[in-house]
């Protein structure tokens, strides 16, 4: 997702180095320096640096190419009880072509498995003790069809004040869902001067559901190279075959547009702020998610609008603390769609060298966000606009992350990173005004190791 | 409409960035150009985290552009 945002691979400067990272300096700042000592090599030592990170090029040397670099990281993502579970194995290899030319190359295999919530029923409570829960239906996975197994429970009157509608709960799709999901995508970046082109694609499949994309972006370095301004556009066209529903497919188009700005600050601060616009147009309904209908007492599949506008406006602040050799990164996103949401997240990161090649990374993360406009947990009866959804994802909620990432370099060409993190949703987390969601509150681990390898 | 307006004040904001910047000379910048300082520092990680949110949550999005759709649920 992050296309724009990949670093280019940073030289360690002589004078910056702590002995916990390779020291490297590419040949047109050997050829700069020109092997002079003291001063100079101090200099031109940091001026390498700069040269590395994308707009911060000196003006003597355009922008060019990354370095070679291999990053292969595992990912075990595990929601608690029996819910989702999924195993992901990630590569990236990054070649450089020749000096105005790199290529990136991404794969990615998933592994998913587990049961999802599919919709809430509320529970009816009578004063003479009896609860009832509405028709018990069936699914069996996504390869499975919505049928009512056995006959419907009688629901008793409810105006009559003997029964109340007490709290909702989920019904969840049954822990047989397993599917696999691959995808594979290329980024070529072209430099010229103080411009860079990129242009990449890519195709993810699974079992029922089918993407490819076409991304381009364009980044100029201006003002010293002090300012990067940055723009993209990225179209995905993806088919959605439900399983559930073997002679249907629906296509979705979605487009995205960026404008970025990256600006430094000082010598120890840097601020990017990117506005993105969103546009999804096609079948945005998720063919495996049904609401409860109160009034005929059954679950039907959920409907949603067919477009969808969204932008997101995203604020990066980095500052170096000289003091800790430490850096704090903190991220700010607003972001707003036209089905009635929106959302605010927060993230800090510290990432604190430890010496003798160690890193450690503390991270928080705070998200909250509104209900849809056509989101209840259960419906009465279905509303005149014809768009309705208890997907717990549209409800409105906050959640909590945090998480801890060890880094070790293992030799100068070599980094081992151990990270967890944990994410938990509640519904009292949200900030917006919003139905309680409480019954989908849940929370999930994610465990990784990575190897990043320079060669 | 709420997204021209913030357009229009981005683009306001960019010379008063730049303004309100020192200059920061290209031998100034040894801690910009350290790999703490990147803006994603480990891009494997954040590309899957990403992926988990956008799969959790109902906004995504923001910190680039492509990559492709999944029907995660």
């Amino acid at each position: 997702m992050a296309a724009t945002d990949r670093p280019r691979s940073i030289t360690a400067s002589a004078e910056c180095g702590d002995g916990t990272r390779p020291v490297r300096r590419s040949s047109a700042v050997r050829t700069a320096a020109g092997g002079a000592p003291g001063i100079n090599k101090t200099i031109s030592a940091l001026t390498s640096a700069a040269l590395a990170l994308p707009g911060l090029a000196s003006s003597v040397q355009a922008a060019g190419p990354m370095e070679r670099q291999w990053d292969v990281g595992y990912f075990h993502y595990e929601e608690g009880g029996e819910r989702m579970r999924v195993e992901s194995l990630k590569q990236s290899l990054v070649l450089p072509l020749g000096d105005a030319l790199d290529l990136t190359l991404n794969a990615v295999r998933d592994t998913i498995s587990g049961a999802s919530p599919i919709y809430n029923v509320p529970e009816i409570r009578c004063q003479d003790g009896r609860v009832f829960t509405a028709p018990v239906i069936s699914v069996s996975g996504a390869s499975g069809n919505a049928e009512p197994s056995g006959t419907r429970p009688e629901r008793p009157p409810l105006n009559t004040g003997d029964c109340r509608l007490g709290s909702a709960r989920q019904v969840m799709l049954e822990d047989t869902f397993q599917d696999v999901r691959s995808a594979g995508d290329f980024k070529l970046n072209y430099y010229r001067g103080d411009t860079s082109l990129g242009l990449g694609a890519g195709v993810s499949r699974e079992q029922d559901y089918d993407s490819r994309f076409l991304s381009l972006d364009l980044r100029r370095e201006i003002n010293d190279k002090l300012t990067t301004l940055a723009f993209g556009y990225s179209l995905a066209s993806d088919t959605f075959s439900p399983l559930n529903k073997p002679d249907f497919s629906g296509d979705k188009d979605a487009h995205q547009i960026l404008l970025g700005l990256t600006q430094v600050l000082g010598r120890n601060d840097l601020l990017q702020i990117n506005l993105t616009l969103g546009y999804d147009q096609g079948y945005l309904t998720d063919p495996y998610k049904n609401v409860y209908l109160l009034s005929t007492n059954a679950a039907i599949d959920e409907s949603r609008p067919d477009s969808r506008r969204q932008w997101n406006l995203l604020a990066r602040y980095n500052h170096y603390f000289t003091a800790f050799k430490a850096a704090l990164h903190l991220d700010y996103r607003y972001s707003r769609s036209d089905w009635g949401i929106d959302a605010h997240t927060l993230e800090a990161a510290w990432i604190q060298p430890l010496g003798q090649g160690w890193h450690l990374i503390p991270r928080l993360r705070y998200y909250t966000q509104s209900e849809a406009d056509f989101y209840q947990s259960y419906f009465e009866t279905l509303p005149a606009s014809g768009d309705y959804s208890s997907d717990y994802r549209l409800a409105g909620f906050g959640a909590l992350g945090g998480g801890l990432k060890l880094t070790r370099q293992v030799t100068s060409q070599a980094r081992l990173d151990l990270g967890v993190e944990f994410y938990d949703r509640q519904s009292a987390y949200g900030l917006q005004e919003h139905a309680d969601s409480a019954f989908a509150d849940y929370g999930f681990t994610v465990y990784s190791l990575n190897l990043h390898l320079e060669f | 409409m709420n997204a021209r307006r913030l357009s229009r004040s981005l683009m306001l904001l960019t010379p008063l960035l730049a303004g309100c910047a020192t200059q920061v000379a290209p031998w100034e910048r040894g801690h910009l150009a350290r790999p703490e300082m990147a803006l994603e520092p480990y891009p494997l990680e954040a590309s899957f985290r990403q992926h988990v949110f956008f799969s959790k949550e109902s906004v995504s999005g923001g910190y680039g552009v492509g990559g492709g759709g999944c029907g995660c649920n």
